[in-house]
């Protein structure tokens, strides 16, 4: 069977009120927000822009939870005439809209202050927590910040600063504690989005995660959990088993939409994968995608085979994780049976779009999409489905 | 060691059978015989799998599933849909299956590991073919089985902890050899390989962690195997034709100027090397370049034809034996036919080849290279033939003594250049391919 076939008009629409709206995707916020201001600038546009540093939080109050829940706080100037919401690349977020709206920034305000009531002595002065700007009398200054701005890392990445590599028996330990872990603040959702030139970006699936960072700070300190790659997987199936049995719970999925899950094939036929597959609600059928990492696949191809027509038959769709031009060589992948190939950026790809020639760019969803380059890439080829820092709102939970 | 006590469940199911023989109605046996399938299945997937999948259908079909001992599902349901409960009706999930549409969905899930799909299933109808259903479970009771094997999901992660502190570091010796005619064997290379552990891990993950702590000490422990008299004697000739097991990360850290130096070819496992190909690809141009051969090791069967092998560009490619190969259906064709991409059978080395039935296969595929315990078997037959101190020794011991690299493993031979293929060759004049 050919990959993609079946990709099309059967994807589920988003469910009403959990959709991210189209304004809060990122195509390469920066970029957005710095031409928003030299075209405020160069109309005389009055727009009001508050930016919030989260890149300026002290260490104690920079966990993830704290960065997420303090973007959380925003939300009521999304209400604001005319919003935009941009996220930039060291983690601050910046809301632009029209028209004051004093109410909604003491709403904002206020927010913040109770999220870190308990470290009063920590927070710093709002003042440099929150910044409010007047388009276009201050064009040049937000500029200048926009520009910082892009100097930073991804935040996402592990900084790895120091860390010790995960042993076997840190592994055993790690494992152990995970059992008994509540990994529900862990879990995450990424976005999928489709693109079309002419409407921009909306949302396909979301990927349900458990946050390796969030797990290592947290049960791990200090310990690099990726180190060796071996180790590595196999913690992928302890993630696995938890994540199941977090989606399996009564009322977990009774609102969600299409949504996708990394697994390990052991994973797909362990015991916690089938309490879950009795738990999906019938509507889900055939919209929920199961992503497979090569090393896996090739791991026990015989139980693969099994997975893949156990899976095929209760309505999963299969994905192909983190295909590069070496890995498109050597898979026949009309054999295989996959429905979705998921590319990963490289610049490689650049040189090697006749690796795609047999592919259905239907069947195509191009990851690691961090770059205008990246997509500008994908949509030559035809890809339409994309993941990456690009066009995904951050994590949530 | 064989059950011959008749279990609970067996008791069970003939006493469910027959009470449900007085009013049989529209009820039927559905037996799904795991016991039949091609070993090393039925693994615990596919009892657990077919098990939920049979529970999902008796819970809507006023039914209860039976584990026999031997690995047997068994299947007593109502097979109408008067029999589907109404409460059921309304709360079905879409994955659910009718007890009609069992049996091809079975069939499909079982399909790579049935040696005969006529034989993996058994449907009765109470009403007409009661007494079929009966027999079964009647023979059941008296049923000898071996035990099935726990379940022990992903295995134990202190089973490597502990294999990771104390590594096994004894190097076996395998003979990869060409089969050049009749029965006429000409040695190829040496493989060398750490004893495998005492603990099987049942995780490949955490099997590939432990490959890469051992490869980081292979170098080291080929250079003690063969420093000290009584170890095993390498071929001087030339530099000499070993092959060294190793992961890309060891070969990267230990540099492949150090490997080149001392051994002809460098095994790579094929999950190492698709668990990151850019990295691959770096590694064996640097080998090759260096003219180190390249094999890609531990390849199975289904690799030939769900991947396009080619693209690896080893020089050779171990495939592993298995009973599933002899089954697939590839009359007289060469392997080359069934998947242009994959390998020429002139690259492939057919490892693990324990049976003649591995041989047969293979040379009726066009391959000629072997390597395995039958290999290992003949070889050590041709050493009996010239070796004139043969009388006390045994074919077994003679083919496990040449594995053996440690003094303790060949102190009983008394010809340890032929034991090394040092001395006078076994092969009989003019059979040198």
């Amino acid at each position: 069977m050919n990959p993609g076939c079946m990709i099309g008009a059967t994807i589920l629409p988003w469910p009403t009120g959990r959709a991210t709206p189209l304004a809060e995707l990122r195509e390469n916020d920066a970029d957005r927000l710095d031409a928003l201001v030299v075209a405020s600038a160069g109309a005389g546009i009055a727009r009001e822009a508050l930016w919030l540093r989260l890149s300026a939080l002290p260490k104690d109050l920079a966990a993830p939870r704290h960065v997420r829940l303090a973007a959380d706080a925003m939300a009521p100037l999304i209400t604001a005439p005319r919003a935009r919401r941009f996220a930039l690349p060291n983690g601050d977020l910046v809301l632009v809209w029209r028209g004051a709206a004093p109410a909604l920034i003491a709403e904002c305000l206020a927010g913040l202050r109770h999220l870190f009531a308990d470290e009063p002595d920590l927070l710093p002065d709002p003042k440099i927590l929150l910044r409010d700007f007047h388009l276009p009398h201050d064009a040049a200054t937000l500029r200048l910040l926009i520009g910082a701005s892009q100097q930073s890392q991804d935040p996402q990445l592990p900084t790895g600063d120091a860390a010790t590599r995960l042993n076997a028996a840190g592994l055993q330990a790690l494992e152990a504690n995970l059992a008994h872990a509540d990994v529900a603040r862990f879990a995450r959702r990424r976005q999928v989005c489709h693109y079309r030139a002419d409407a921009g970006f909306a949302p396909a699936w979301e990927v349900r995660l458990l946050s390796v960072r969030e797990i290592a700070e947290t049960l791990a300190p200090g310990t690099d959990l990726q180190a060796d790659p071996w180790l590595f997987r196999r913690l992928t199936r302890s993630f696995d088993r938890r994540l199941l049995v977090l989606l399996a719970a009564t009322d977990e999925l009774r609102d969600a939409g299409p949504f996708g899950l990394n697994l390990n094939v052991g994973s797909l036929l362990a015991p916690e994968f089938l309490r879950f597959d009795a738990a999906l609600p019938a509507r889900l059928r055939g919209h929920v995608i199961i992503g497979i990492d090569q090393a896996d696949l090739i791991a026990d191809f015989d139980a693969f085979c099994f997975a893949r027509d156990f899976a095929r038959a209760r309505q999963y769709r299969l994905l192909l994780r983190s295909l590069t031009p070496a890995a498109m060589a050597l898979y026949a992948f009309e054999r295989l049976g996959f429905d979705l190939l998921q590319l990963q950026w490289t610049p490689d790809w650049a040189t090697a779009s006749a690796a795609l020639k047999h592919c259905n760019p239907a069947s195509l969803v191009l990851s690691h999409t961090n770059t205008v380059a990246a997509l500008a890439w994908g949509s030559e080829q035809g890809i339409r489905l994309f993941q990456g820092a690009i066009v995904a709102a951050p994590p949530r939970r | 060691m064989l059950d011959t006590t008749a279990g609970a469940e067996e008791r069970l199911l003939l006493d469910i059978l027959q009470r449900a023989m007085r009013a049989p109605g529209t009820r039927i046996a559905l037996v799904l015989h795991l016991s039949r399938l091609r070993p090393p299945a039925p693994r615990p997937h596919h009892r657990r799998v077919a098990r939920a999948l049979l529970h999902d259908t008796a819970e809507h079909h006023d039914g209860q599933v039976f584990a026999l001992r031997n690995g047997d599902l068994v299947l007593l349901c109502e097979n109408s849909q008067a029999g589907l409960r109404i409460a059921r009706r309304l709360t079905r999930p879409a994955g659910y299956l009718a007890p009609d549409a069992l049996p091809a969905m079975l069939l499909h899930l079982m399909r790579i590991d049935t040696p005969d799909p006529a034989q993996l299933l058994s449907v009765w109808q109470l009403a007409t073919a009661g007494p079929a259903a009966l027999a079964y479970a009647q023979a059941r009771l008296t049923d000898a089985v071996a035990p099935l094997g726990e379940d022990v999901g992903f295995g134990s992660t202190a089973t490597l902890a502990r294999l990771v502190d104390r590594p096994e570091t004894e190097l076996l010796r395998q003979t990869a050899v060409l089969l050049a005619g009749a029965g006429q064997l000409r040695p190829l290379f040496h493989e060398l390989v750490f004893a495998p552990p005492a603990q099987r891990l049942e995780d490949p993950f955490l099997h590939r962690h432990l490959a890469e702590r051992l490869s980081r000490t292979m170098l080291a422990a080929l250079d003690s195997a063969t420093a000290q008299p009584g170890r095993w004697a390498i071929p001087r000739d030339g530099r000499p034709m070993l092959h060294i097991d190793m992961t890309l990360a060891a070969i990267e850290a230990i540099g492949v100027a150090d490997i080149a130096a001392r051994v002809a070819g460098v095994e790579i496992a094929l999950q190492d090397a698709v668990g990151n190909l850019d990295r691959y690809h770096r590694v064996r141009l640097q080998l090759q370049n260096a003219g180190v051969r390249v094999v890609l090791d531990h390849v199975p069967h289904r690799a030939l034809f769900m991947l396009r092998s080619a693209s690896l560009q080893a020089d050779l490619l171990k495939l592993d034996w298995s009973a599933h190969l002899a089954a697939l259906d590839l009359p007289e064709r060469p392997i080359a036919a069934n998947n242009p991409a994959g390998p020429g059978a002139g690259q492939i080395v057919l490892h693990r080849a324990a049976t003649e039935a591995a041989l047969r296969w293979g040379l009726k595929q066009g391959i000629r290279r072997f390597q395995g315990l039958h290999v290992d078997a003949m070889q050590a037959a041709e050493r009996m033939l010239v070796c004139p101190h043969a009388a006390g020794c045994g074919l077994g011991q003679c083919r496990e003594r040449a594995t053996a690299t440690l003094p303790a493993g060949r102190l009983q031979c008394h010809n340890l250049p032929l034991l090394d293929g040092v001395g006078p060759s076994p092969l009989r004049p003019g059979q040198a391919a």
